[in-house]
């Protein structure tokens, strides 16, 4: 094959990255075209006349299927209508996402029985009034950076303490199905709450048990009572105190990805998985 | 029929390859040759550039297709005939004429307010 030939070939293949219509149009003529001008580029050997050649149609190349591509596309993406909508799509998206809902992951075994470590869950922030029972994301009173999910326990008015593991709220005994105990120990200030502590308090949890009065603690207004549901384990409003109701982020919504670190398994039944709040039913 | 002030002003392309269309119906490279001799070199059409421009031209209507060279233009170059089967010919309509006009009179009105600023000072334009 000559030189000529096979250039010919190249650029005759070149002519495919233009858009179909415009090439079934005018491929033929282009290739003769370019058939012509490379016979009077190569009349008389000089590289300046065949490296000018060759620049040229490359440059014309690169510049034209730009062109042709973007004059192609369908004139309805550029629609001053679908730019709006886009955009109002985007914001909403964006708003959303920084209003409305938040992902978190758990860390900790502090909710084990409802919340697994390596639960990535999706937080409802619009859901900020959260009742008895309901699980509430919100900052750590002692340390705002961290995060923490708990179940709500006691409202404001509500009076709270704990006998052998057995919550008592307002005079009345809470059987709790999510609650998870996992030893049978009873620790005297943990189980038996409020009393002496065991364990160093700091100064929120101090501040609560100035407030006890006849054994057990009053959730001042604007507060509110949690507990993680792995109740043996779980540091909660027993050591730290209350949480202000102002400083709730939301409620969990669904999980929407559950990764086991441990078995470095992804847990799939628990994709999606919901929080109804489970009732605790009060007795006498 | 439309304005042709409204395609006005004109890229330099499509105003050369009009003003190469003036003379009689021409073919892609008999158009690309005349553009070079125009220009003196200066501007020099691949074929991307020439076709992507013909194709706007023809849906614009300065131009249209036509069953070949007319009688009063020279006869077509000394190549093969099998080339010439492929070769497609283009010519200028009313509205190319029209707008190829009002393009050099806007271009002869810049040029005169250009002069008039006295910036060729000693050079003849």
């Amino acid at each position: 094959m000559t030189l000529a030939r096979l250039l010919h070939r190249i650029y005759a293949a070149s002519l495919y990255c233009y858009p179909s219509e415009f090439r079934e149009r005018f491929a033929p003529e282009m290739q003769q075209a370019f058939r012509d001008r490379y016979k009077e580029a190569f009349r008389e050997p000089s590289l300046t006349r065949a490296s000018r050649f060759y620049l040229l149609i490359a440059q014309d190349w690169i510049a034209t299927f730009f062109t042709e591509r973007l004059t192609t596309m369908p004139r309805t993406i550029f629609t001053v209508r679908r730019f709006a909508l886009a955009t109002a799509v985007t914001l909403l998206l964006l708003g959303v996402s920084t209003t409305a809902i938040q992902a978190f992951v758990i860390p900790t075994a502090s909710m084990e029985g409802t919340l697994h470590i390596g639960d990535h869950l999706l937080v409802n922030k619009l859901a900020r009034n959260p009742q008895r029972g309901d699980l509430v994301v919100f900052p750590y009173p002692e340390d705002p950076s961290q995060i923490f999910i708990k179940r709500v326990i006691g409202l404001p008015g509500d009076r709270i303490h704990i006998e052998n593991k057995q919550i008592i709220r307002n005079g009345h005994r809470l059987i709790e199905p999510y609650a998870l105990h996992s030893t049978t120990y009873i620790d005297p200030y943990r189980d038996n709450f409020p009393s002496q502590p065991t364990a160093v308090i700091p100064p929120s949890g101090q501040q609560m048990l100035k407030g006890v009065s006849g054994g057990e603690v009053t959730v001042p207004a604007g507060t509110l009572f949690v507990l993680g549901d792995n109740r043996d384990v779980s540091l909660d409003s027993r050591y730290w105190g209350f949480v202000p109701q102002t400083s709730v982020l939301g409620r969990p919504w669904l999980i929407y990805w559950s990764y086991d670190p441990s078995a470095a398994k992804t847990r799939w039944d628990r994709t999606g998985m919901r929080f109804p709040s489970p009732p605790a039913q009060e007795i006498q | 029929m439309p304005d042709s002030q409204d395609l006005l002003p004109l890229t330099p392309p499509v105003f050369h390859i009009l003003l190469a269309l003036a003379d009689g119906d021409r073919h892609g490279y008999a158009i690309m040759q005349d553009v070079e001799r125009q220009t003196e070199g200066a501007l020099q059409l691949g074929p991307g550039t020439l076709y992507g421009c013909l194709k706007r031209m023809l849906a614009a209507g300065l131009v249209e297709e036509s069953s070949g060279p007319g009688l009063q233009l020279e006869a077509p170059s000394q190549a093969a005939p099998s080339d010439d089967d492929r070769r497609r010919y283009y010519r200028m309509t009313t509205l190319g004429t029209r707008t190829v006009r009002s393009e050099a009179a806007r271009l002869a009105q810049a040029l005169s307010a250009a002069k008039s600023k006295r910036l060729f000072a000693g050079e003849k334009v």
